[in-house]
């Protein structure tokens, strides 16, 4: 009954409301002779307001026992409310007297700043915290924009919607169903009907059977106001049927298609690999150093802007380079992350300098008459992603060994000494590297 | 002649101002992070002082255009389903409301016509490809196909001058001059953007406009080679005239270029002081690059008895190789004859002999030389075919008309998922099924590629600043590896 008479309060606040705004109305406008004529009608209002102020405590009280709302909100609310009655019974006996003037000005201010406080907290409960100043779009993107690959998917996605959508009536101070989910150990407890959730499994999680039921199945989950939307759903089973966990980045995981389309559209999260030059560090290098490495003859480009690696190819293609030329490539020897000095003449001795440049990524030596001692010498380029022999001297004995370049994945040793039954077996041994001989039948001449 | 004085303000006071306080300080801060990009940036065109934006996949494109859009029901996207519908009206359920060209509009039936040629699964990746296209078959595994391009102009230039410029009316800079723009070359002595033609007697005619610089300093424009025994004409200096006269008659010619740059301005008279340099150097350099007599004999026998004919697709796809090899930075082959809207059963074998080996030798020669791991290379037209017959089926022939809904396109190189076929037709080969890719997505794909983010690129022209893909173009991501 009492809870009945609970959902009499959005009814009843109107009335205090109405009156009380109307006596402090009154007392702020009426001057002199006007107010002493209306000084008994004041009183009267103070009177009737307060009561309703008291039937409206009466009937929030029973309805915040019946329904959960947000703590803190209902904790002022309250006491904002209880607030307002003291303050109108007191207006109530001090209108009269002749000496309070100022005081009773003072307790209507008071009085109608309550009023606005506590029907503000009322319009939050029952209509959102954001019904009075919706967050602009451009706060929502950049809360949006927050989220990377390396956020934690429980953290950053799943934890909200239950902020958002469940733990008004499922945290430890209410725990509808003995369920708490303002926890990681509540939520992992479950609720007095046991555990809710199923690691790897979402269709046998009560979590996820609750949200996913028809609106209007008695079972539904949350039973006010707005459900779990689509996407949401669909993300709370990725995190379940990938096993539930807290910590797991959003990266690591496996997505389905839908996923992958949801965070691409959503968070603009790509599932594309990443740049592997992306953490490259290297200290910038002075114009003027550029600038006596360009003279000798190099063509240096930047591979990404805001890095300091670069590129370096022949000015004049087929180019031939002295030695003192190609030592002038150690003043950037952090720096050169590709390198192509294809058709230069280079021979073994000249890549004794090639071999100190140990940031190389990939290196182009295709159309010099180098030999096998010349693989000896970068082999210290651990770094080393792709090699290009193609029409050199190497010999199968120069590469027989290519696990001296641990990054290695692309190996070109086309018109080379190397035959075809050579890098067949290399094929095999080496798995992770793809090595290209001719396209078509070719006779090195020896 | 007042109004010639205009290009007086081109540093007006609000530039200056804006430019140095924003410019300069823009300029101070990338030469802190990036003093190679900075430096290279001599012109404060802020657009392109940053370049590339992230770490390029490919440093060069040699994009093979085949010009009057190729039958994509021929040669690359298998529909056996078709079979059943032979020579069946087109459902209007699946014709809906898509744009047909007023040959064929009129028609009171639209035949269906499946593709008289077999399909096979070719290589690891299984990619289904036509008979007509053995050699290409090949290679399949290198192949980045895509099933579901589709364009908005139905007509040959407009549709071209799209795929090339980002608009269908003629004006704007074709793909090769923004990327020159963007990146420059790296090869000092050849141009950055170079174009190729196939000499045929057939096709559609293709306009110099479609390799333009339109609002790009000139010197960005494709340079066309004549598709003859010269591709370069008066390469040799006149008898009685050696080298040094050469220089120091252009050293003249640029002191009074200056004299003029200083009276009016124009910007344009840096771009053709830029201009006679590159024809300086290239009078040594195009020799060097184009002489094919020192190939092998092997690697003639890998492009195809054509490639000794100079002029022909072949000979143009060796070419094609050996400016990459110099580093040039976009080079372009166009092969007209595609456009079979009559006896395509006759014409189809033609040009596909004329085409599929050189490009798939193409590929296979870039692959063993290394160089298709930073080159991308593009096959594809400016539309497709339609799936029903333009005029009447006949036991041994038919056509095929314009078709801008749907249409295939193959891409090889770095920064590629190799053998993935992307996006699908209906079963008629008719709209797009899943994972359309329009002419803008296209552009903004290549551009990515080559490390450019094709929403940064951009040139202020007439008050406003232009993209390739104007203000459109998704980048395919799924095709990235």
């Amino acid at each position: 009954m009492a809870e009945w008479l609970g959902r009499f309060h959005p009814l009843l606040i109107h009335f205090p409301i109405g009156i009380l705004v109307m006596a402090a109305a009154a007392v702020l406008l009426l001057k002199g002779k006007s107010f002493e004529k209306y000084r008994s009608t004041i009183r009267f209002l103070y009177l009737v307001g307060t009561l309703f102020v008291g039937l409206s405590i009466a009937s929030g009280l029973s309805l915040a026992q019946s329904a959960s709302y947000e703590y803190d909100n209902l904790f002022w609310h309250k006491w904002s409310g209880i607030g307002l009655g003291i303050l109108g019974l007191t207006l109530f006996y001090i209108v009269p007297l002749q000496r309070y003037k100022s005081l009773i000005l003072i307790l209507n201010i008071g009085l109608l700043i309550l009023l606005a406080i506590a029907g503000h907290l009322g319009g939050r409960m029952t209509h959102g915290p954001d019904y009075l100043l919706p967050r602009t779009r451009m706060e929502m993107r950049s809360v949006q924009a927050q989220i990377n690959d390396s956020s934690s998917l429980f953290e950053s996605l799943i934890f909200p919607i239950f902020q958002e959508k469940c733990i008004r009536c499922h945290q430890e101070r209410t725990q509808n169903g003995g369920l708490d989910m303002s926890s990681a150990k509540g939520l992992l407890r479950g609720g007095d009907g046991g555990e809710i959730i199923q690691p790897s499994s979402a269709y046998k999680s009560k979590i996820f059977k609750r949200v996913s039921l028809p609106a209007n199945h008695p079972k539904f989950m949350p039973p006010n106001g707005i459900g779990l939307t689509y996407d949401e759903v669909r993300l709370l089973e990725w995190w379940i049927e990938s096993g539930a966990t807290l910590d797991k980045k959003i990266g690591v995981l496996e997505r389905t298609p839908q996923i992958t389309q949801y965070l691409e559209r959503q968070y603009g999260l790509r599932s594309r690999t990443e740049d592997p030059l992306s953490n490259m560090q290297v200290p910038p290098v002075s114009p003027g150093l550029i600038d006596s490495v360009s003279k000798n003859g190099f063509n240096i480009k930047s591979i990404s802007s805001g890095k300091n690696i670069v590129d370096i190819v022949p000015i004049k293609p087929n180019q031939l380079f002295s030695k003192t030329q190609l030592t002038s490539l150690l003043l950037m020897k952090e720096q050169i992350v590709w390198l192509n000095l294809a058709g230069s003449n280079l021979d073994d001795e000249s890549m004794e300098i090639i071999g100190q440049l140990s940031n190389l990524r990939k290196l182009n030596l295709e159309h010099n008459p180098i030999t096998d001692k010349s693989l000896k010498s970068i082999e210290g380029l651990d770094k080393l992603e792709c090699l290009n022999l193609f029409n050199t001297r190497v010999s199968a004995a120069g590469v027989n060994n290519l696990s001296r370049w641990p990054a290695l994945t692309e190996l070109y040793l086309g018109q080379t000494m190397v035959d075809q039954d050579v890098i067949k077996a290399l094929r095999q041994q080496y798995s992770q590297i793809e090595i290209v001989g001719n396209a078509v039948p070719f006779e090195f001449e020896k | 002649m007042h109004h010639c004085k205009d290009y007086r303000r081109i540093h007006s006071r609000r530039d200056f101002l804006s430019t140095s306080a924003l410019g300069m300080g823009a300029i101070a801060l990338a030469g802190l992070l990036d003093p190679v990009n900075a430096l290279a940036a001599t012109s404060i065109n802020d657009a392109v002082a940053v370049l590339p934006h992230f770490t390029p996949r490919v440093k060069r494109v040699i994009y093979l255009f085949q010009s009057g859009g190729p039958s994509q029901v021929d040669l690359l996207d298998y529909k056996p389903q078709l079979l059943k519908y032979q020579g069946q009206d087109l459902p209007p359920s699946i014709r809906g409301t898509q744009r047909q060209t007023g040959m064929s509009a009129g028609q009171k039936i639209f035949p269906v016509v499946p593709s008289p040629y077999s399909f096979k699964a070719r290589g690891q990746s299984g990619h289904m490809i036509s008979d007509m296209l053995p050699f290409t078959a090949q290679v399949a595994d290198e192949l980045t196909i895509i099933r579901s391009m589709y364009t908005e102009a139905i007509n040959h230039d407009p549709a071209a001058t799209f795929i090339q410029t980002g608009s269908q009316q003629p004006g704007r800079p074709s793909i090769g001059s923004w990327v020159s723009y963007g990146l420059g070359g790296e090869n000092e002595n050849l141009p950055s953007f170079i174009v190729l033609l196939s000499k045929t007697s057939n096709g559609q005619p293709l306009y110099d406009r479609l390799w333009g610089n339109g609002f790009l300093a000139s010197q960005h424009q494709g340079v066309k080679f004549r598709s003859g025994k010269d591709p370069v004409l008066y390469l040799d200096n006149p008898s009685g005239m050696d080298s040094k006269d050469r220089r120091r008659q252009l050293d003249y010619l640029n002191e009074l270029q200056k004299l003029q740059k200083n009276e009016v301005k124009d910007p344009e008279i840096d771009a053709k002081i830029a201009q006679y340099e590159m024809a300086f150097r290239m009078q040594t350099s195009v020799p060097e690059a184009l002489d094919v007599k020192g190939e092998p004999e092997h690697i003639y026998e890998l492009y195809g008895p054509d490639s000794r004919k100079p002029g022909t697709f072949a000979a143009n796809c060796l070419l094609a190789r050996r400016l990459a090899e110099r580093n040039v930075r976009f080079i372009q082959l166009y092969h007209q004859d595609w456009d079979h809207h009559g006896q395509l059963p006759q014409a189809m074998p033609t040009v596909c002999k004329a085409t599929d080996q050189p490009a798939a030798a193409l590929i296979k020669d870039l692959k063993q030389r290394g160089l298709l791991d930073d080159t991308l290379v593009i096959w594809g037209g400016e539309f497709g075919r339609t799936t029903y017959s333009q005029g009447k089926v006949t036991a041994e022939s038919f056509g095929r008309d314009h078709h801008p809904g749907c249409y295939s396109i193959w891409m090889a190189g770095g920064g590629l998922k190799k053998g993935l076929a992307y996006g699908s037709t209906d079963d008629f080969c008719f709209n797009v099924a899943e994972n359309g890719v329009h002419i803008h997505d296209f552009q903004a794909t290549l551009l990515h590629l080559l490390g450019i983010d094709h929403e940064r690129l951009n040139f202020k022209y007439q008050g406003r600043r232009f993209r390739l893909t104007d203000v459109y173009g998704k980048v395919v991501h799924d095709i990235l590896s």
